[in-house]
C-alpha cells in the first residue's frame, strides 16, 4: 500500500464561512434596500459558486445568513454550501435589533455550531449591512462577539446604507463592528449614498472577500495581509464612484460618527 | 546508529495548472562529528507565491542552502551542548541559557546570509517594479540538526515538524505561532530572530520530519498528518526499504497535492536503521487503532448527518407550498438537504474506503 491510499479523505478541502448580516427593518423598504439585497444574493451566489470550484486550492465556500428586524433570524438551520445554496426573497418590517444580530452570530461562531466541521477551516468573513441606528444593547453584544476567536480573526465588512448626519448611532456601531481585530489590516467600512450602487457594491465585497480569504497562503507582508489587499481593492473600485464613500477612519482623522 | 534522512520537493497541483514554477524547497545532508558519529540536518522552505513575492522559488531554495550550511558549520558546537532533555521556546520568549543563545547565533547568522544573498541576487538582476526588493523573495524556513545527544528544530512561519517519540507516538513539539493562522504566515523577508520558535534538548526522538503547509494542509489535522502520513512513512521502512520509501514519496506526495491542498508539497525527514526496525510492530498498531477510531468518527458522523437529513425532509413535508412564506422556507430547507446530502456522500465513501483499507491491512499480514 502507498502514502497515498492512507488517506480516508476524498476530499479535504478547506472550508471558508462566509456570515451575512442582513438589516431587515422596516427602514429597508424605502428606497428599494431590500429590493437591491434580494436582486444581489442571488447573484452573489453564483460568483461564489464559481470561485469556490475553480478555487480549489484550499477553499470550499459555505454561507451562513442572519437577518434582523425586531429579533434576530438564522435564515438557513445550518451553514450551506455554495453550489447548494438557493436564494429566497426576504421581507423588512420591524426594529433594527443589531443586538440580537450579533449575539446570534456568536452563538455560530463555535465548533459546536456554525464552525462544526473538525478542522480546516479558513479565517471566515462577516459582511453587515444596515441602514438605521441599532436599537440599544448592541454594544455588549459586540463585546461578546469580539471576544469571539472566530469572529477575531473574521474578515469584518460593514457596509451603510444611506448613512446621513443624523445617524451617529449607526455610524458607531459600524465603526466597532469593523475593528480588524486579529484580521489585522485597515478597516474597511462602505458608505452608500447613491441606493442604486448597493447592489454592485454587496456583489464585488463578496466575490473580492471570498476570493482573497479562500486562496491558499497570502503571506503579503504576515499578519493582516489580505485584509489589506481586500480593503485596497474595495477602495480601487469604488473611492472615485458617485455615491459610495470609503470613509477614513484609522489614525489620526476624526471619528466617523 | 545508521542514519536515514530524504528529502524533496514537488510542484502543486494548482501551480502547475497556472504554469507557475515550484515555490517550496528542501534539502538535507548526512555530516562527519569530530567524535566519529555522524549528525543530520534537514531543511524545508515554502516560497509564498503570490505577485508581490515573485522571486519566493529563489527565496526557498536560497532559504533551504544556507540554513543546512549554518547548521553543517555549527555542528560540532550543537553536538556538544550541555542541557536538560527537552525544552520549548516560543515566539518573542527570553534566550534563558547557552544553548539558547547559541541557536539565536545560528537563526540570526541564517537571516544575515539569506539577506545578503536576496541584495546580490537583486543586484544582478534588478526588479522592475519599485516594490521593497527582499519581499519579492518572501518565504518560511524549518531547519533541524540531529546527532546521538542533542537535537534542534526552528522555524518561522507556516508548516509542520512531527516527530515520533520513543515509542513511535507522533507528536508536534514546535510551539505554535498565533499569527500561523488561516493563510496567513509569518516570513523571512519581514521577520527577524526573535520572530523564530525552536525545540531542542538531548532526548533525541526516534524520527524527524519538516514539511510545507501544501503537505499539512492535506490533513485534517496535525494529528492525523501524524497517524495517516508520518506513522506509515516510517513503518514502510522496516518493511520495504528505504529506496522503495523514496520511491513512494515521490509517487505520492504529487498525488496528495493534486487530490488534497493543491499547493507544493515538500518534506525533509529524518530517522535511524535501528529505529524503524524496533519501532515498526508499534507504528503498525498505532496506524491500525488509529483508522478504527476514524472510522468510529465518521460512523458517527454519519448518523448525525443522517439524522438531521431525516428531521429536514420530515420538516418539508409539513410546508404548504402554495403558502408564499412556506415557499421561501421550502428553497432554504432544500439547501440545507443539499449540503447535508452531499456530506452524507462523502461520509459514505470515507466509510467504505477506511472498511477495505482496514480488510487489505489484515488480508496483507
Amino acid at each position: 500500500m502507498a502514502l497515498i491510499d492512507n488517506r480516508p479523505r476524498r476530499c479535504s478541502c478547506r472550508r471558508m464561512n462566509m456570515f451575512y448580516l442582513i438589516d431587515t427593518s422596516g427602514s429597508m423598504n424605502y428606497n428599494g434596500c431590500i429590493d437591491s439585497v434580494n436582486a444581489a444574493m442571488p447573484e452573489i451566489v453564483d460568483i461564489l459558486t464559481d470561485i469556490s470550484s475553480s478555487n480549489r486550492d484550499q477553499g470550499e465556500i459555505y454561507l451562513s445568513c442572519i437577518t434582523f428586524g425586531n429579533d434576530a433570524r438564522m435564515l438557513y438551520d445550518r451553514p450551506v454550501a455554495a453550489p447548494d445554496f438557493r436564494w429566497a426573497n426576504v421581507r423588512a418590517g420591524g426594529l433594527t435589533n443589531l443586538e440580537a444580530a450579533f449575539r446570534m452570530l456568536e452563538s455560530q461562531m463555535h465548533r459546536s455550531s456554525g464552525l462544526n466541521s473538525e478542522d480546516g477551516h479558513l479565517r471566515p468573513a462577516v459582511i453587515l449591512m444596515t441602514d438605521g441606528d441599532p436599537d440599544d444593547g448592541w454594544e455588549s453584544a459586540l463585546e461578546k462577539l469580539q471576544q469571539n476567536r472566530w469572529f477575531r480573526e473574521a474578515y469584518k465588512i460593514a457596509i451603510a446604507i444611506g448613512a446621513n448626519a443624523g445617524t451617529k448611532m449607526m455610524k458607531r456601531a459600524l465603526t466597532k463592528f469593523a475593528e480588524p481585530l486579529d484580521a489585522g489590516g485597515p478597516m474597511t467600512i462602505i458608505n452608500i449614498s447613491d441606493l442604486t450602487r448597493l447592489h454592485e457594491v454587496v456583489r464585488f465585497v463578496s466575490s473580492t472577500v471570498s476570493r482573497l480569504g479562500s486562496q491558499s497562503t497570502g503571506a503579503a507582508r504576515g499578519v493582516g495581509s489580505v485584509g489589506e489587499e481586500i480593503n485596497n481593492a474595495v477602495r480601487r473600485e469604488f473611492n472615485p464612484v458617485d455615491g459610495v464613500d470609503i470613509p477614513p477612519i484609522s489614525g489620526d482623522d476624526r471619528p466617523w460618527w | 546508529m545508521k542514519h536515514l534522512s530524504h528529502s524533496s520537493y514537488y510542484c502543486g497541483a494548482s501551480h502547475k495548472a497556472d504554469g507557475r514554477e515550484v515555490q517550496d524547497y528542501a534539502g538535507s545532508l548526512v555530516i562527519p562529528l569530530d567524535d566519529g558519529t555522524e549528525a543530520v540536518v534537514l531543511s524545508v522552505s515554502d516560497g509564498h507565491g503570490s505577485k508581490q513575492h515573485c522571486r519566493s522559488a529563489s527565496g526557498s531554495r536560497m532559504a533551504v542552502e544556507t540554513c543546512l550550511e549554518v547548521l553543517s558549520a555549527y555542528r560540532s558546537q550543537l553536538n556538544e551542548q550541555e542541557c536538560d532533555a527537552f525544552s520549548i521556546h516560543g515566539v518573542g520568549e527570553d534566550y534563558c541559557n547557552d544553548t539558547e543563545k547559541l541557536v539565536r547565533e545560528i537563526i540570526a547568522l541564517i537571516m544575515a546570509k539569506w539577506s545578503r544573498r536576496v541584495l546580490e541576487h537583486l543586484k544582478e538582476s534588478p526588479l522592475k517594479s519599485l516594490m521593497p526588493g527582499a519581499r519579492a523573495y518572501g518565504c518560511t524556513l524549518l531547519g533541524a540538526f540531529v546527532s546521538e545527544r542533542f537535537w534542534l528544530v526552528f522555524q518561522l512561519g507556516d508548516g509542520a515538524c512531527a516527530c515520533l517519540d520513543r515509542n513511535g507516538k507522533p507528536c508536534f513539539p514546535v510551539p505554535d505561532d498565533e499569527r500561523c493562522c488561516c493563510n496567513v504566515t509569518t516570513s523571512m523577508c519581514s521577520q527577524g530572530v526573535d520572530d523564530f520558535r525552536f525545540v531542542y534538548g538531548s532526548k533525541v526522538p526516534a524520527a524527524v520530519m519538516l514539511c510545507s503547509d501544501g503537505v499539512e494542509n492535506s490533513f485534517l489535522s496535525r494529528e492525523k498528518l501524524g497517524t495517516e502520513f508520518f506513522v506509515p512513512l516510517i513503518a514502510e521502512i522496516d518493511s520495504k526499504g528505504m529506496a522503495a520509501v523514496k520511491a513512494d514519496i515521490a509517487e505520492s506526495l504529487p498525488l496528495i497535492s493534486e487530490r488534497y491542498s493543491r499547493d507544493d508539497v515538500s518534506l525533509a525527514f529524518w530517522t535511524t536503521e535501528e529505529n524503524a526496525a524496533r519501532l515498526a510492530p508499534a507504528l503498525e498498531a498505532i496506524h491500525v487503532t488509529c483508522r478504527k477510531m476514524e472510522l468510529q468518527r465518521l460512523k458517527a458522523d454519519l448518523d448525525y448527518c443522517t439524522g438531521d437529513i431525516n428531521r429536514i425532509e420530515a420538516d418539508i413535508a409539513d410546508f404548504n407550498d402554495e403558502d408564499e412564506n412556506d415557499a421561501a422556507e421550502l428553497i432554504r430547507k432544500h439547501s440545507v438537504l443539499a449540503t447535508l446530502r452531499r456530506q452524507e456522500r462523502e461520509l459514505r465513501e470515507d466509510i467504505e474506503y477506511l472498511e477495505t483499507a482496514i480488510q487489505n491491512f489484515y488480508y496483507e499480514d
